[in-house]
């Protein structure tokens, strides 16, 4: 038996527990600062208007992802041919964290992450970004269309390229 | 395979530090444009109705007294105008409201599918005013002959004529427009299946 659709206050509620994930999701998909705003937009209304649908047949969090990932690959066809700019060039303001110099180093290691984030293909990032969410690869399977074993794989040449671009030297492996 | 894991962790925990979502009243935008959206949706079905039931009291409104041969053409004229466009408006939305399954691929498919509607809505609506321009200007020809109202109107043949130009330039624009999007998302998805089909092999 199905659950009963969610209510408003559900809804608002949903919208708010997946708040800073959606942000996160929308800079593997946007061009600028600007865009990145409109399309965080885009993503939560339509994570709005998606939620009267949602029937409980997947978890919350793969229905949420896959709705948003959906709507960020929509924006990426739509902004395609529009905007030539490396997406590298992308600003981004990670949060801060305490003492000034730790705050420095890991500020530009978190920029380092995003900016190695957006330079790669588009088929590696719709997959690394879901697994920086902390998605399973099932899971990621499951939102995007392919087989587990394609997720794996994807994932294996984006790290390694993650590597590359952020020259890391298996400090994190 | 739990050193990948591992690795993957210690990334992802540092990405999701890198958090910082504007802070605005996000519910209160998005209801605001839910209902915009339902609003636009609903305003154009109204529209449509609203078309056809106006045709219909003029239409009413014409039977009631006698009928000139310039009030039936023109009744005929106006009748297949709107039924043209409607039939077309209906049989264009088909099958594009919603993705045929949920993943990615489906719908990417979807988008193509927008995209090409939009391209044959430009390509019908170029097509079409063309068409009621030429029958516009016959019309006007004949009904200026018939009544002996020689010469002939230039004032509706200019009116006609701006509202093709109009048209025509609108028509243009918006295929312009999908045929990028269009691009965009065949590129897109090309990407995406091309890259899937390699790790097949």
């Amino acid at each position: 038996m199905s659950p009963p659709p969610l209510d408003i206050g559900e809804h608002d509620a949903v919208l708010t527990r997946y708040r800073e994930a959606l942000w996160r999701l929308t800079a593997g998909y946007a061009r600028s600062r600007q865009d990145r705003e409109d399309l965080y937009q885009d993503v939560a209304l339509a994570v709005w208007q998606a939620l009267p649908r949602f029937r409980g047949d997947c978890s919350e969090r793969t229905f949420v992802y896959r709705i948003a990932h959906n709507r960020g690959i929509s924006h990426r066809a739509r902004t395609a041919r529009r905007n030539t700019r490396p997406l590298a060039d992308l600003e981004e303001t990670p949060a801060v964290t305490p003492s000034p110099e730790t705050a420095s180093i890991v500020r530009d290691d978190i920029t380092r992450l995003h900016v190695a984030v957006r330079t790669l293909p588009v088929a590696y990032r719709e997959v690394v970004v879901l697994r920086l969410e902390g998605l399973s690869s099932r899971e990621i399977a499951e939102i995007v269309g392919i087989s587990e074993n394609n997720v794996d794989v994807r994932l294996v040449r984006a790290r390694q390229k993650l590597r590359d671009e952020m020259g890391e030297a298996g400090n994190h492996e | 395979m739990n050193e990948r894991m591992d690795s993957w962790d210690s990334l992802a925990e540092r990405w999701r530090s890198g958090s910082d979502a504007p802070a605005l009243d996000l519910q209160k935008r998005v209801r605001a444009a839910h209902l915009w959206s339902n609003a636009r949706l609903w305003g154009v079905v109204a529209l449509e109705v609203f078309i056809v039931l106006t045709f219909v009291a003029w239409t009413i409104n014409q039977l009631q007294g006698p009928l000139s041969n310039a009030d039936v053409s023109h009744l005929l004229f106006a009748w297949v105008t709107v039924l043209v466009s409607l039939v077309f408006a209906i049989r264009n939305r088909r099958g594009i409201w919603t993705a045929s399954g949920e993943t990615t691929a489906d719908f990417l498919a979807l988008c193509e599918r927008r995209a090409e509607r939009k391209l044959q809505t430009a390509r019908f609506v170029a097509r079409f005013t063309v068409a009621l321009w030429v029958a516009s200007v016959a019309l006007s020809t004949w009904e200026a002959w018939y009544y002996e109202a020689w010469p002939f109107l230039p004032g509706s043949v200019a009116f006609f004529t701006l509202f093709l130009a109009i048209y025509l330039r609108w028509a243009g624009w918006f295929r312009r427009r999908a045929g990028r999007e269009l691009v965009g998302v065949q590129k897109l998805r090309a990407e995406l299946v091309d890259e899937g089909q390699r790790h097949q092999l």
